[in-house]
């Protein structure tokens, strides 16, 4: 039987778009999922941390017994912690190695599973890109902590519970955009899931059901506009009014890569800041130019990764994160080696603090060439930038004669006559030695050679020794 | 209405689900008051007001 056959998609959408999901009409009106959070000054925001840190710390050293023994190891007491200063300085830090290591000692999650087994309501895993996934709990209440956040991003871009969300998403065991699901259950939309289907299916599914915002990596939203092209297909002239993407770098972190999406799909792009383990912690400023992290669900700080201090504002350093929405293992001064850049306002009006451009790289990825430290982003930037130079890339880091390398392979774009490749290669050399003074091997590859995927696009690989690289890859 | 007044209600309306799920032994009504409790937490939480960190297993309706 199709799917209310008998009422044509677009009736049925302005329909729903009166009621927006039952909000009444000044909630409607709100510029804010949350206007009194998303707003609330810095002091009333870090004493309100500051509560959340000592009654987590406390309830932690009670009852789980690896933050027991962190804690007792660094000779200190949850009632030793007074300020967030104290909590940064003095509370050990930890890493997901720590996890990966308990729970192969204690499988499934390990001595820091918070809540009785009964009580785990989703079980996931990151991808284990190294070899060893981290199993990852979450109760019932988890999920609705884990969605809101995303409800924030949607909300800010522009989205509303009237809207359907199509899901370019395999629904496997990978945590992703199940939590993007939990966020619309939580927001009131429509659900349309793509789960099995191949790229030229979903580009005939959201034909035919006409779905309003489409979730997916950036990449594969790309993938599957190049996909619409060869079928025929105009993707800007669909239904779909906004994109959302998260998992990779994507049109916050890359305003080329915003560019393309927006023209591909003749909508608005947004991105949200996920780690599987975490939260979807850091949903997009609607000015495109950053996300914010949830201050409601996480506290954040950014620390100097080679002296272990907090940098100032606008500095780079390594995100730290202590999560309130993950209590079936909860997550305390978490390194996530991920490089941002704290601001502590926005035109926008939101007081959580954001991170310019999203992430920036990752400590592990960061290389030096001659003193200069390089971000890989940035070369990407370069790249999406560049006429003739497709998004379909990889960065390859390498060490040579003591010094960190990289290698660039791109993929001209197919109209580009391949006796120009090589042209545009220097180009394209030039161009990242003029913006970030170092000369870097670029090379032009046959269009269509480099591999394609559909959920996180691998673009980096590093081939240096272990020893030359700053911490491990996230999963 | 204030902020406080909002936070006193929520706190009420917790109170006034743990009382209506008390021993009736029916699965169906235990586990929709159980999803409302924990909305009403987390309305709570978002009001700026730090409850329990496990409201699954703690008072009022943890038992």
């Amino acid at each position: 039987m199709g799917l209310r056959q008998n009422r044509p998609w677009d009736e049925w959408g302005k329909t729903v778009s009166t009621l927006q999901g039952f909000l009444s009409a000044r909630a409607q009106k709100s510029k804010y999922w949350n206007e009194l959070t998303e707003t609330l000054p810095r002091k009333q925001l870090d004493a309100l941390h500051l509560k959340k840190i000592r009654r987590l710390l406390a309830f932690a050293y009670e009852h789980n017994e690896f933050y027991r023994k962190k804690l007792d190891a660094a000779g200190i007491k949850p009632s030793d912690i007074n300020s967030l200063e104290e909590f940064k300085r003095k509370v050990p830090l930890t890493d997901k190695t720590d996890f990966i290591h308990l729970q192969a000692e204690q499988p499934p999650y390990g001595p820091t599973q918070n809540l009785p087994y009964d009580l785990i309501a989703h079980h996931a895993e990151t991808s284990g890109t190294t070899g060893v996934p981290l199993a990852i709990p979450y109760s019932m209440y988890d999920t609705i902590r884990y969605g809101e956040s995303w409800t924030y991003g949607y909300w800010a871009l522009g989205i509303r519970p009237g809207d359907s969300f199509y899901f370019a998403f395999s629904w496997g065991n990978f945590a992703g955009f199940w939590s993007a699901y939990w966020g619309v259950r939580r927001f009131g939309g429509k659900v349309i899931s793509g789960g099995g289907l191949d790229t030229k299916g979903h580009i005939a599914a959201i034909q035919r059901l006409k779905p309003t915002v489409l979730i997916s990596t950036p990449t594969f939203a790309l993938r599957m506009a190049e996909v619409a092209r060869e079928m025929g297909v105009d993707l800007s002239q669909s239904s779909i009014k906004f994109t959302y993407h998260a998992g990779e770098p994507g049109p916050t972190a890359l305003p080329a890569m915003r560019k393309q999406l927006e023209e591909a799909w003749g909508a608005k792009a947004g991105e949200l800041l996920g780690i599987a383990e975490i939260d979807a912690l850091a949903p997009g400023c609607p000015l495109a130019d950053g996300v914010h992290v949830n201050e409601m669900n996480v506290f954040s700080w950014v620390m100097d990764p080679e002296t272990g201090e907090e940098v100032a504002e606008g500095e780079i350093g390594e995100h730290i994160v202590t999560s309130f929405a993950n209590n079936a293992q909860p997550l305390i001064n978490y390194r996530t080696h991920d490089l941002v850049r704290p601001r502590n306002s926005c035109g926008c009006g939101r007081t959580w603090t954001k991170f310019e451009g999203s992430v920036l790289g990752r400590t592990d990825f960061m290389f030096t060439v001659r003193g200069t430290n390089v971000y890989p982003t940035a070369i990407e930037n370069l790249l999406g930038e560049t006429a003739g130079v497709s998004f379909h890339y990889e960065l390859v880091l390498d060490r040579e004669k003591g010094n960190d390398v990289m290698d660039v392979r791109f993929e001209p774009e197919k109209d580009v006559p391949q006796d120009q490749w090589p042209m545009l290669a220097r180009h394209v050399a030039d161009k990242i030695h003029k913006a970030l003074h170092v000369r870097l091997e670029v090379t032009a590859v046959e269009p269509e050679s480099l591999p394609r995927y559909d959920l996180k696009t691998r673009r980096i690989f590093d081939r240096r020794p272990k020893e030359f690289r700053r911490a491990l890859e996230r999963n | 209405m204030t902020i406080e007044q909002r936070i006193e209600k929520l706190k009420q309306a917790r109170i006034l689900i743990a009382d209506a799920v008390a021993d009736s032994g029916i699965p169906q009504l235990e586990s929709t008051l159980r999803e409302a409790d924990m909305n009403l937490h987390w309305a709570l939480w978002n009001l700026g007001e730090v409850a329990e960190l496990r409201p699954e297993l703690e008072t009022p309706m943890g038992n």
